[in-house]
């Protein structure tokens, strides 16, 4: 019942939140035109103006008045007098609720931001702002910050207040991360995405080539826009990056909930995805026109330009591969000032196979149409003649190599791993799961391309194929069939060894801890029942009190044995 | 280092690489296209663009070809370019190379379009143009910049 009302009320809240915040919007706006910011006419001086400004009142009073009611309602029942306030507090749906509109404000407002920014830094570039399809008017983009800013800052400070209230768990406590992290991953990625923008575009203004005719300072106009990204989305992800960070080094239930965060780890791990995932994908950009270039490819295949073909692209990874670099550190720091060796281990394993899937992904794209063109060569294909090949050639190679680079250096540091310590690295969750992926992902691939395969040759028998040569209709989905499968295969077994190693750690556990036993029981007693309880409570309950009670209450056949905490 | 700290240091490193590539960008815009000689296929392309640039469309007119002239007059070309609603500003061209012979050529161009907004939208196309020499080296196909036009191609369709 506490559920539907509660959906309810915080439905109700978020659409009219929506109704009003446009209505404000929308008045503003008029009144900074009015000011002179932005279009800049007389309030009321048109009849656009009072057309907005009758909408603005009615979206306003309707909005005003559903939303206060709703949120009215809320609120009371975060009332100190009410028993039920900490069920509320930690609601699932309130935590959605806020998760959801902190989110949709933080795009909107950072959205309008950054045009305000690129006014400025237009400015300093002297290029107009945008085309003639595309004029923006600040005037709305300022109305849109202050008024989405202060609903946010609203939300945020609500929020503080359920925090400073008491312990939150469950999805209270969880998911308005997921609005923390993932704002503050969105602001890393578009942070590091104009950053690398920027860095090309200095690198082609200063030595690419010059534009036979620039319509619109192309170059100015790409710095103007990249450093305005760079700063609205660097404040996003600094921002929430640091308040995350600045709570793991307090102290209290706030501080100890984050460090243990599941969503923090997945964070780190994302962004060494996704920072791996751009730095291979400029690398390999990079080696490809390097490689068009040696093999003598079409020109439609990469740059006519050296600068814009290697240069470019490699000045583009560096911002990504900081970053990488610095949640890779960041990562196995907080994991060692954890001192719990089992973190330590599961963050090495992470950032390994995180990087070890991308890596295999590259190699074995780049393997399959590598193989695809040697087949097609050998078998009599077509794919070979005339010059595209090259560039097909240069593109299997790059990926290849950028693949086996990735890929060798984590799966070995994971097999390093499992040489020094096999039984605990078999029993590992993250080296099982990237096993498992690897080996699904490859026997679907493997399947696809089987199928292709047959339907070719099923085709051909019954004289049905249309295609004029078949070894190269045939050699691109056999390459790939052949690559997935031993792809397959190796970790396929792999992982049978680490399964085979589980089972002989588990067949052999029950006898361990009874040999003492049995040596020191000379009448051949069964082994005692045992059962492992762990009793937990707040910081102030007497645990030694509660554990005399417990075993004064046991029948005399039953024993309870008390230890101190691990630390 | 830890992250705590370091958001400092990134901050710093950031506004860095802000200011240098500003700099780098400003400096760089001095640098002036290549000048080509009189007369040559790539010259007429030049001068047909840079029309464009200046909101010429009378100027880019005079480099289009006899056969393509003849299915549109000025006016109704200029017209026509009002209705195109001028040529894309965030546009810049260059001419890659010219293949062919004394009378016809077709002039490679790659096209660098952007429209950004702080989510990295730019791209590059390659296009051809093909140019016929009448009295000077002409554009012979139905273009307003560089966009194909609505006019009729050839004099017969008229």
């Amino acid at each position: 019942m506490q559920t539907v009302r509660r959906l309810y009320l915080y439905l109700m809240s978020g659409i009219s939140l929506g109704v009003l915040l446009v209505g404000l919007n929308i008045l503003l706006t008029v009144v900074l035109h009015a000011l002179g910011i932005g279009r800049g006419e007389l309030l009321g001086g048109s009849e656009s103006d009072r057309q907005a400004l009758s909408l603005a009142a009615a979206l306003i009073v309707v909005g005003l008045l559903v939303w206060s009611v709703h949120w009215l309602l809320v609120e009371r029942s975060l009332r100190r007098d009410n028993p039920q306030r900490d069920a509320e507090r930690g609601a699932g749906e309130r935590a959605l609720y806020f998760t959801l509109v902190l989110a949709v404000l933080l795009v909107i407002g950072v959205l309008a931001g950054t045009q305000l920014v690129e006014e400025l830094t237009s400015r300093l570039f002297a290029v107009p702002r945008q085309d003639e399809f595309f004029s923006t008017d600040l005037g709305a983009s300022l109305a849109t910050v202050v008024v989405t800013g202060s609903a946010w800052a609203y939300h945020v400070a609500i929020r503080q207040r359920d925090l400073g209230a008491g312990p939150l768990t469950g999805a209270g406590a969880w998911m308005p991360r997921v609005y923390l992290y993932g704002a503050a991953l969105a602001g890393l990625v578009l942070t590091a995405l104009n950053v690398s923008t920027l860095l090309s575009t200095g690198v082609l203004a200063l030595s690419g080539r010059v534009p036979d005719i620039d319509l619109g300072d192309v170059r100015e106009r790409q710095a103007a826009v990249a450093i305005a990204g760079i700063i609205t989305w660097a404040i996003v992800w600094l921002g929430h990056w640091w308040y995350a960070t600045r709570l793991t080094r307090g102290t209290g239930w706030r501080a100890e909930s984050e460090r243990r965060a599941r969503l923090r780890v997945a964070y780190f791990v994302a962004a060494i995805g996704s920072m791996a995932l751009a730095t291979g994908i400029f690398a390999f950009m990079a080696l490809f026109g390097a490689l068009t270039k040696a093999l003598g490819a079409p020109e439609s295949f990469a740059p006519q330009d050296a600068v814009e073909a290697i240069a470019v692209p490699l000045v583009s990874l560096l911002p990504w591969a900081g970053a990488w670099w610095l949640h890779r550190e960041w990562l196995f720091v907080e994991a060692r000032e954890a001192k719990d060796p089992a973190r330590m281990a599961t963050a090495e394993r992470l950032n390994a196979a995180v990087v070890a899937l991308i890596g295999l992904a590259a190699l074995a794209g780049g393997l399959a149409g590598l193989l695809g063109l040697l087949l097609d060569a050998l078998l009599g294909g077509n794919r070979t003649l005339g010059d595209f090949w090259k560039g097909e050639l240069a593109g299997y190679l790059a990926a290849a190599t950028i693949g086996i680079v990735f890929w060798l250096w984590n799966w070995l540091s994971l097999q390093a791993r499992r040489g020094a310590a096999p039984r605990e690295e078999a029993d590992s969750t993250v080296r099982r799961a990237y096993l498992l992926i690897v080996v699904g992902t490859t026997v679907i691939a493997s399947l696809g391309s089987l199928a292709f395969v047959l339907y070719r040759l099923f085709a051909s028998i019954l004289n049905v194929d249309i295609v004029q040569n078949a070894a190269s209709a045939l050699s691109a989905p056999l390459g790939a069939l052949i690559v997935a499968a031993g792809v397959a295969v190796y970790h396929g077994l792999a992982l049978r060894r680490d399964q085979a190693l589980r089972a002989d750690a588990a067949s052999a556990e029950p006898t361990e801890p009874a040999a003492p036993e049995a040596a020191a029981d000379s009448a051949g007693a069964p082994a005692p029942a045992r059962r492992l309880l762990v009793l937990t409570g707040p910081s102030s309950t007497d645990l030694d009190a509660t554990v005399e009670a417990i075993r004064a209450a046991l029948p005399p056949e039953l024993s309870l044995e008390d230890s101190p905490p691990e630390d | 280092m830890t992250s705590g700290r370091s958001v400092l240091v990134i901050a710093a490193g950031i506004l860095g690489i802000v200011v240098l590539g500003a700099v780098v960008v400003l400096l760089a815009e001095g640098r002036e296209p290549q000048s080509y000689e009189p007369g040559t296929p790539e010259a007429a392309m030049q001068a047909y663009l840079a029309a464009w640039d200046n909101d010429d469309p009378s100027a880019a007119y005079d480099v289009l070809s006899n056969s393509i002239k003849a299915t549109v007059s000025r006016e109704d070309y200029i017209a026509q370019s009002g209705a195109f609603g001028a040529v894309d500003s965030n546009r810049a061209t260059f001419i890659d190379r010219v293949e062919g012979d004394e009378t016809e050529v077709t002039v490679f161009l790659t096209v660098e379009e952007y429209y950004g907004d702080g989510l990295g939208e730019s791209y590059s196309s390659q296009r051809t143009v093909r140019m016929v020499h009448e009295d000077g080296w002409k554009i012979d196909e139905p273009l307003v910049g560089l966009e194909p036009a609505a006019f009729p191609a050839f004099p017969d369709q008229q």
